[in-house]
């Protein structure tokens, strides 16, 4: 009895400790520079979560500097953060609850994992809901059929692609859903003399765009006379990488091509196609003790990416404006959450979806330029990054803005001269 | 006074429970019991509770499960394959509690015919399931199978039904675990199934009933988890298993069985666990501490347990 009571307790006691010793802690952004904010402007607190697969990837890092040392400092916000495994939807929908229950008033999601399940908590509890990096699509309109294999889930939750609170997402590779990207990138290898080329990428269902960003890379290539290296399934590019398993099927897929002498990693080029190739001496480098003959294009960036765009290795690499994605959410929800909601409002010109810019660099001078104007971990000053907060306040009513879409959507797809020009 | 001491153990639990609800109320501004939040622990304490009452039968007479993640997984996988196929709800749910009663028949046949350990067996069910619903998943073109056009909305979202189905579990298993042989049988058994032998309890018999009622729960359980997330992939359970040992052994759950173990352990271990849990949520803490602070209560609790236990004898 007497343990019974001690077991008790100590469950509570426990909980109740650890809450003062981590619960101080928390895991959100810390807000003590709101203060200047909230004595200037009239906008109202905002509480803003954010669910990505990691905070230690390039993609992570950039977002969570970007909340922390800039947005929040710059607005009445705060941000809490919670991590969802790759392809773990049943994690993911515990983060969203977790971050209602935490009281968000809005949620960015970084991919379009069960958006219907996610939609249902967020409309039920009325927090906005947007995607960071992919695409709103009205699945109900394609064929009726959407709820077998869509996101959107039940023909109920497909209705909720037109709630107030679902804000939509954006074109990460263009409206044309990354042709003119490919494009960009077959001619960047067709310029370094490469001849035979090969292409890996996620699976389709879940990089839909990296179908389309193939289809120019292949016009390109073909058109140039460039050798393709198939994939022996569909007779075309890309080649298929598993989500767990990028690095060994990329080493299957360039085993069969000996003499492939460029190969598009398109699947987290710089994390984990580019390893992979060198681990099997394949890869083109100079500090490459190996006989290497495969040089490199990434849809990605890392720290590395600099060693290799020097050695030669790195033909043309790039990746999402993490700070536009962010940028163009935040001011829809942060005006949103303030009684300016863009979707209800007929004059904004609200769309589901911005066009956010793919920054790439293929010398020197334009990775100088990536890293002043489209990062911010690397550059540490915000007044040269992509989106500053005096631009979004253009455009948010809270602070008197246009509270136009346009605008907004403006703003967020600017390319890297663009951005650079109006620093 | 024998009652009185037993009516004062059950008491202490409930007091805990509302312990963890006023500290964590309080100290949220009673954001713990909001609208959203009260749906969401039902959501979330449903699976949870009626898994862990039809595992009292297992932990009862000593046996221990670690599978029921992977067969939560795998009964959801052939309930949405059975209610896509048919659109029929009630034959998922069949088909569910049938999948997961199969797989607890074999885990304690192959347990009962070569004197395996129970833990043993649960292994490889649990390697066995997850693998079929990985191999599954995998082979479909988004790794997950949706449930299509099938209203379950019941599941989902019909609170009232969920607490309906915990307090129909409580109360019906409630009465064979205390009032019935097989329920005596089977804590006669934790205690010393020698003895039990002896004093005419078929123990072999007695199992299997025991785990073929965890089957039905954790069946059902899959189809409440199936609907929260409208589909099924690998990763369908995962942790499962072990949210239940810790909400049993929250709730008292002596985990080397005996007449000592209560089925209220289930409910009231649940309860806490997921208020507990909550309530760290909601206060801010690391999702990561979050998981840290399972662990501990649970060890913590596991040696507590273990040391009340005049045998200090672990699962069978």
């Amino acid at each position: 009895m007497k343990k019974q009571i001690i077991t008790t307790m100590l469950a509570s006691s426990l909980a109740i400790g650890l809450l003062a010793g981590c619960g101080s802690s928390t895991y959100s952004s810390t807000s003590e520079s709101n203060a200047q904010a909230e004595s200037t402007d009239t906008a109202e607190e905002v509480k803003i979560g954010v669910i990505l697969y990691n905070y230690t990837d390039i993609q992570g890092k950039e977002i969570k500097n970007y909340c922390d040392n800039y947005l929040a400092k710059e607005f009445p916000v705060t941000f809490e953060y919670q991590t969802a495994a790759s392809g773990d939807n049943e994690a993911h929908l515990q983060a969203v609850d977790s971050l209602i229950s935490t009281g968000c008033d809005a949620i960015m999601s970084g991919y379009d994992t069960v958006i219907g399940e996610s939609m249902e908590k967020c409309d039920s509890a009325g927090v906005y809901y947007g995607i960071l990096f992919g695409e709103a699509k009205d699945e109900a309109d394609q064929d009726g059929l959407y709820n077998e294999y869509g996101n959107w889930g039940t023909t109920d939750q497909s209705n909720l692609y037109y709630s107030d609170y679902f804000l939509g997402g954006s074109y990460q590779f263009g409206e044309d859903h990354g042709v003119a990207l490919g494009e960009k990138y077959g001619q960047a290898v067709v310029d370094a003399g490469m001849t035979k080329v090969g292409a890996i990428s996620f699976p389709s269902y879940a990089f839909s765009d990296g179908l389309s960003i193939c289809e120019g890379f292949t016009n390109v290539l073909t058109a140039n006379g460039v050798e393709i290296c198939v994939n022996e399934d569909t007779n075309a590019l890309p080649a298929e990488a598993g989500f767990m398993s990028v690095g060994d099927d990329t080493k299957t897929y360039i085993a069969k091509y000996e003499d492939m002498d460029c190969l598009f990693g398109m699947s987290s080029g710089m994390d984990m196609v580019l390893p992979a190739v060198n681990e099997v001496g394949r890869l083109w480098s100079e500090s490459n003790s190996g006989e290497g003959t495969l040089k490199m294009a990434t849809l990605g960036y890392n720290e590395s990416s600099d060693k290799y765009l020097e050695d030669g290795t790195l033909i043309i690499g790039g990746t999402n404006n993490y700070v536009e994605s962010v940028a163009y959410l935040f001011t829809m929800m942060f005006d949103a959450a303030n009684g300016n909601n863009m979707k209800t409002d007929e004059t904004s010109g609200f769309e589901y979806n911005a066009t956010i810019g793919y920054p790439t660099f293929t010398n020197a001078d334009e990775l100088n330029d990536f890293k002043t104007y489209v990062l911010t971990t690397t550059a540490d000053d915000f007044s040269t990054c992509s989106v500053t907060v005096d631009e979004m306040k253009s455009v948010m009513k809270a602070y008197g803005g246009t509270g136009s879409w346009s605008d907004l959507n403006g703003l967020v797809s600017r390319d890297v001269e663009a951005v650079k020009g109006a620093r | 006074m024998k009652k009185i001491k037993e009516y004062q153990s059950e008491l202490v639990k409930w007091i805990g429970l509302v312990l963890v609800t006023l500290v964590f109320g309080f100290w949220s501004d009673w954001n713990l019991l909001s609208a959203y939040n009260l749906n969401s622990m039902i959501e979330t304490v449903t699976p949870l509770a009626i898994a862990c009452i039809g595992m009292a039968f297992v932990f009862a007479h000593g046996g221990m499960d670690i599978s029921s993640g992977a067969v939560v997984a795998l009964a959801a996988l052939l309930a949405v394959v059975i209610m896509n196929g048919t659109g029929s709800v009630v034959l998922g749910v069949l088909f569910a509690m049938g999948a997961s009663m199969l797989c607890y028949f074999v885990n304690v046949i192959v347990t009962n015919k070569f004197g395996l350990m129970s833990t043993i067996t649960s292994l490889a069910i649990m390697f066995s399931a997850r693998g079929i619903v990985t191999y599954i998943c995998q082979n479909t073109p988004n790794e997950s199978i949706s449930i299509a056009n099938v209203d379950v909305t019941m599941f989902k979202k019909n609170h009232i039904f969920m607490i309906v189905m915990v307090a129909t579990a409580m109360i019906v298993l409630g009465i064979i675990f205390n009032y019935t042989r097989l329920g005596k049988g089977a804590r006669a058994i934790g205690d010393n199934h020698i003895s039990a032998g002896q004093n005419g309890v078929n123990i072999d018999k007695t199992k299997v009933i025991c785990y073929l009622i965890a089957g039905i729960c954790v069946g059902l359980a899959a189809v409440f988890k199936l609907c929260s997330t409208g589909m099924v992939q690998s990763s369908t359970g995962n942790g499962f298993e072990m949210d239940i040992l810790v909400c049993l052994v929250l709730g008292g759950m002596s985990l080397s069985g005996g007449m000592g173990t209560k089925i209220s352990s289930a409910l009231v271990g649940s309860l806490t666990y997921v208020i507990l849990m909550k309530g760290l949520t909601i206060i801010g803490m690391n999702p990561n501490v979050v998981i840290l602070v399972k662990a501990i209560v649970f060890i913590i609790i596991i040696y507590i347990t273990t040391q009340r236990s005049n045998l200090k004898t672990l699962p069978r």
